[in-house]
């Protein structure tokens, strides 16, 4: 039986699904007035289906999930397994799994497969991540569908686990400066990226390597930052001025890293990659390209104004300047048609979404629940912020979908489950929600 | 835990508050200048053609130059797969080179816009691609306006013809809402009145998705088209047929005017060209060929070719003789010059053209016998070069007649000053004797001679020349624009003076020079035949003139002029008065070339025997 119910949990959920209903309806209608696809009609399916999964979840007990997490995984790499083996292709990546008649995106389902096991083995084994070889194997299980997922390839979900694992990795104790370590190798790499890039070869964009990174300077500069890293890990081993050595190695060390894989990046991305990261910096720089999506959108949302232009009433997105508006870019078919305030209080909703999950995992009295609500919160936040950056033309365009709302059963389906166990959570643990738990 | 979640929580708020402020920057703050960018980007403007008025002739029945319809062969860039192979099949089968088609599109700078590549194909061209065309995936054909001329190479000089736009054209007349698809006036009244015949382009808006398809129901002019009008010129169709046929296959020109209104009845100039073909043709070599060509049809001799006008000129050396003693004083009127055949000025010997000269010579059988010597005499006794320059340039020679025809010359009035400064040599009486027999440094243009001939007919008053009569509503007919009668000039010389002119240029055609080949019984002509010596050249090389008015008596309103000018470059036939001779004969007894013709042989004109 259901013990107790989080009112602005399920509030903000059905609020966000509400949402979804209306505006892949208003995607689905031409400017005409025509209703040219039954995607709000498979949205509303799977929205009901996801209410049913929903509430049948509250009567299974965590116990139960806990114990079938190493299953629900396996379950989940088996059918990305699959995927790549006789996936479609849609957009030239194997995402989908042809299933009962239905399209099924398995890299959906093994985030929430992903978070689950991550709990459930860090809260059985207790792993010590100052050691190096079990933060290693420990790691395994995000990066291996990571790999699976990056090989279809889709690079944007993939991106979408490294923080989710973070979180995770925050939540159960790693220590905040190797996470601030990684997110700055990630940062230092991009804009390093990005800048040889911009002052080299505006023009000859993604097709030619980047010269600046193969230049002799670029290697000098790599040089020095070993140096003077070794010369601080030296200071540091003697213990003289030890703070103060200690420092300037974690920076020259996470610089000379992002430095190096920026290097690499220049190999590995394929040119198209390459483009939408660049045309992220400068839309302008390619206006009929790349960088039309995010000009379009953006200029839609901007057209919407304070109040919108009325549901249904959206000229940009219904003259088909904006390309998958169902899904990708549902938000900017909100901003246009319901304005400041429709965007805003999506926004209040998925604010108000995230913070429930906070507070279920900080009142949870054990590990488990405390990472699987961090590693949610992390993948609800990842999804929103570069989903909604991207119609906003503050994130590259990477085409992951704005969770409960863009139109996808998979999607939905993956985030009603991954908030139903977050549900359950709370329900289960009435008893001890007056106290805080911290490890 | 709680400190981490917390962490966590502050980080997603800052981040969420982030994205409300871009939210707000770009919907409230930028709102305006997103709203208007996206009408624009969903706003197509088009462009409505107008439709280039028509030219008419006088009797306004059948139009000179109008409209047809003509299609064009375009290609989709959007459609078409630009690969080889598709080129080359599109080239054969359209038959141009492959070249001009990758050419064509890569000059092409728009992903979205159609490219021609072919155009001004009448149906009858297009007919065999019809099938092939909607066999090809992003070919089309289209229908556009084609200018077509009815009367090929006859009156081309006059109405000129049309052509694409040039670069230079399009900075100089940018600011007249020209682009660069447009056609435009490129010669003769095509261009003369290029604002009248051209109407002004409409503007119809259109919501377009990003496919660049139309939305329904969405279409709105903004500005309607205003047709160009209908031109009516003062040219007769049967008359400038007939002023052709007679100047024949002779570099020369011809005009017929009216001397009361100024009105170009008739204006040939040859050769000429076809300006059908230069709208027709695919590329501009054949334009540059009709540049090229020696005989320079482009050319509309009428009005920029100048030749010394010869014995003509004696006709204004008569008047200025007769007014320099309007009070009948001086006896000039009576003056005698006995005529040996020569005279000498100075060390120089100036010749007649009759080497055992004339006898005694009075003002009007010297203009009958073209009596050089007498000219020279009184040229230089009794004129003198200042009055010749003061009178003949009371008559517009040397400067523009300021006909309606764009590119008209003006030709040389040499004076004392104008040598000086041309040569840096002083005037001698040699340069007064030489012109005053039309020749030396002296050029005039047909059509001043014809304002000549028509100040004396009309008493001194030369009215504009102009080939415009009006403009219509291209619709409705209705007159919209009138071209007035403008007195350009008004000679001060007494009326007794030209009513003697009149007379003694028809004593010309009756006993004079020219009155064995002025046959015409239809009309009583006065005219006066010149043979302009080209300077350097034999005798053989001569300019053939004739500038007559008739008939003779009549008042000036129904007085006709004409003058014919012969290059010096034909073979010599003295054949200004012949064409003369017949252009009168068909005007006047209304006549068609061809019976114009067949009556003056029958009357006795042998001279035709050879045509």
């Amino acid at each position: 039986m259901l013990r107790r119910i989080d009112i602005f949990l399920l509030i903000a959920m059905i609020g966000l699904c509400m949402f979804s209903l209306f505006f892949v309806y208003s995607s689905s209608v031409d400017i005409a007035g025509n209703v040219n696809s039954n995607e709000f009609i498979r949205q509303l399916f799977f929205i009901i289906l996801g209410i049913i999964l929903f509430i049948l979840i509250q009567f299974v007990p965590l116990r139960f999930i806990i114990r079938n997490a190493i299953w629900i995984y396996i379950i989940c790499v088996l059918l990305l397994l699959l995927t790549l083996m006789i996936g479609e292709i849609r957009n030239g990546a194997k995402s989908w799994l042809p299933l009962f008649g239905f399209s099924i995106q398995s890299s959906e389902f093994m985030k929430v497969a992903t978070i689950l096991l991550f709990a459930t083995v860090l809260n059985e084994y207790r792993p010590d991540f100052t050691s190096l070889k079990q933060l290693m194997s420990y790691s395994v299980i995000g990066v291996f569908p990571m790999l699976l997922i990056l090989i279809q390839p889709d690079m944007g979900t993939t991106l979408v686990y490294i923080p989710i694992i973070l979180g995770i990795y925050y939540i159960y104790g790693y220590s905040p400066y190797k996470v601030i370590f990684i997110i700055g190798i990630g940062i230092i790499s991009v804009v390093t990226l990005i800048v040889s890039y911009h002052f080299n070869s505006m023009d000859v964009l993604g097709s030619q390597k980047i010269l600046l990174l193969r230049s002799s300077r670029y290697i000098y500069y790599l040089a020095v930052l070993i140096i003077v890293c070794i010369l601080s890990l030296l200071g540091f081993l003697t213990g003289y001025l030890h703070i103060l050595f200690k420092s300037i190695c974690y920076i020259t060390t996470m610089f000379g890293v992002g430095s190096v894989l920026a290097y690499v990046a220049t190999l590995v991305l394929k040119p198209y990659q390459m483009q939408r990261l660049l045309v992220f910096v400068n839309p302008n720089s390619d206006p009929l390209g790349s960088g039309w999506h995010i000009l379009q959108s953006v200029a839609a949302i901007g057209a919407g104004g304070v109040s919108g232009k009325g549901y249904l009433q959206g000229t940009h997105t219904k003259l088909e300047f904006l390309p998958q508006k169902s899904t990708d870019f549902i938000f900017s078919v909100i901003g246009e048609e319901m304005g400041l305030i429709g965007g805003g209080l999506l926004i209040l909703l998925y604010m108000l979404i995230i913070w429930r999950m906070i507070m279920i995992g900080i009142r949870s009295n054990d590990l488990w629940s405390s990472i699987y609500c961090g590693g949610t919160v992390a993948m609800f936040f990842t999804h929103f912020l570069v989903n909604v950056g991207m119609t906003l033309g503050v994130m590259p365009v990477t085409g992951i979908p704005l969770l409960l709302v863009s139109y996808g059963g998979s999607s939905l389906l993956t985030s009603l489950l991954a908030i139903a166990i977050v549900h359950n959570i709370y329900a289960s643990n009435k008893n001890n929600f007056s106290r805080v738990y911290s490890i | 835990m709680q400190s981490k979640f917390m962490t966590m929580g502050i980080i997603i708020s800052l981040i969420m508050l982030f994205i409300m402020i871009v939210l707000f920057k770009i919907q409230v703050l930028e709102q305006s200048h997103y709203r208007k960018k996206v009408d624009q980007i969903a706003l197509r403007k088009n462009v409505l053609k107008s439709l280039r008025g028509r030219i008419f002739d006088t009797h306004a029945d059948e139009p000179l130059a109008f409209n047809v319809s003509a299609y064009q062969i375009v290609l989709d860039p959007r459609t078409f797969v630009r690969n080889e192979k598709n080129i080359e099949n599109l080239a054969n089968a359209l038959n141009v080179s492959k070249s001009h088609i990758t050419n064509t599109i890569t000059k092409s700078q728009s992903r979205t816009d159609e490219i021609v590549i072919r155009e001004n194909l009448l149906y009858k061209e297009i007919i065999p691609y019809f099938e092939q065309i909607n066999s090809w995936e992003g070919v089309r054909w289209k229908r556009t306006i084609q200018r077509q001329y009815a009367h090929d190479d006859s009156m081309a000089h006059v109405l000129g013809y049309v052509g694409d736009i040039s670069v230079v054209e399009l900075q100089t007349y940018a600011y007249k809402g020209y682009n660069n698809a447009d056609i435009i006036g490129k010669f003769g009244v095509e261009k003369q009145y290029e604002d009248l015949l051209r109407g002004k382009t409409g503007t119809k808006e259109e919501v377009v998705n990003v496919f660049g398809q139309k939305i329904d129901d969405t279409e709105q002019i903004v500005k309607e088209v205003e047709l160009g009008h209908d031109l009516i010129l003062t040219l007769d169709r049967e008359i400038q047929e007939v002023v052709e046929k007679s100047l024949g296959e002779r570099i020369g020109a011809a005009i017929v005017l009216k001397p009361s209104t100024g009105e170009i009845i008739a204006m040939a100039s040859y050769p000429s060209y076809n300006p059908n073909q230069l709208v027709y043709s695919v590329d501009s070599k054949l334009l540059s060929e009709i540049q090229r060509n020696v005989d320079s049809p482009f050319l509309n001799r009428a009005i920029q070719s100048t030749a010394p006008p010869a014995s003509t000129f004696k006709v204004l050396m008569t008047t200025i003789l007769l007014d320099l003693d309007r009070n009948h004083t001086l006896g000039y009127w009576h003056h005698r010059v006995y005529c040996p055949g020569y005279i000498k000025i100075g060390n120089r010997i100036f010749r007649c053209w009759l080497a055992h000269g004339h006898g005694y010579e009075n003002y009007i059988s010297a203009l009958a016998d073209s009596c050089n010597v007498f000219f020279y005499n009184v040229g230089i006794e009794q004129i003198g070069i200042n009055n010749i320059f003061n009178y003949a340039s009371q008559f517009g020679l040397g400067q523009l007649s300021a006909i309606d025809l764009p590119g008209e010359v003006s030709g040389i009035l040499p004076s004392p000053q104008w040598k000086e400064s041309r040569l840096s040599e002083s005037w001698v009486t040699g340069d007064t004797a030489n012109l005053s027999i039309g020749q030396g440094f002296m050029e005039v243009t047909p059509l001043q001679l014809a304002s000549m001939v028509s100040g004396i007919v009309n008493d001194g008053v030369i009215y504009k020349p102009h080939v415009l009569k009006e403009a219509r509503d291209q619709i409705t007919g209705k007159v919209v624009y009138t071209t007035p009668i403008e007195e350009l000039r008004n000679i001060d010389v007494d009326k007794q003076v030209f009513k003697s002119v009149r007379s003694a240029m028809r004593n010309v055609a009756i006993n004079g020079t020219s009155a064995v080949v002025m046959t015409t019984r239809a009309v009583e002509v006065a005219g006066k035949t010149g043979s302009g010596q080209v300077l350097g050249d034999d005798f053989e090389n001569l300019h053939s003139w004739y500038m007559a008015f008739g008939p003779y008596d009549l008042p000036a309103e129904e007085q006709v002029v004409v003058v014919t000018w012969i290059d010096a470059k034909n073979k010599w036939e003295w054949w200004a008065p012949k064409a003369a001779n017949l252009i009168f004969q068909s005007i006047f007894a209304n006549q068609n070339y061809e019976e114009a013709l067949l009556e003056l042989q029958k009357n006795g004109a042998w001279f035709y025997s050879n045509l």
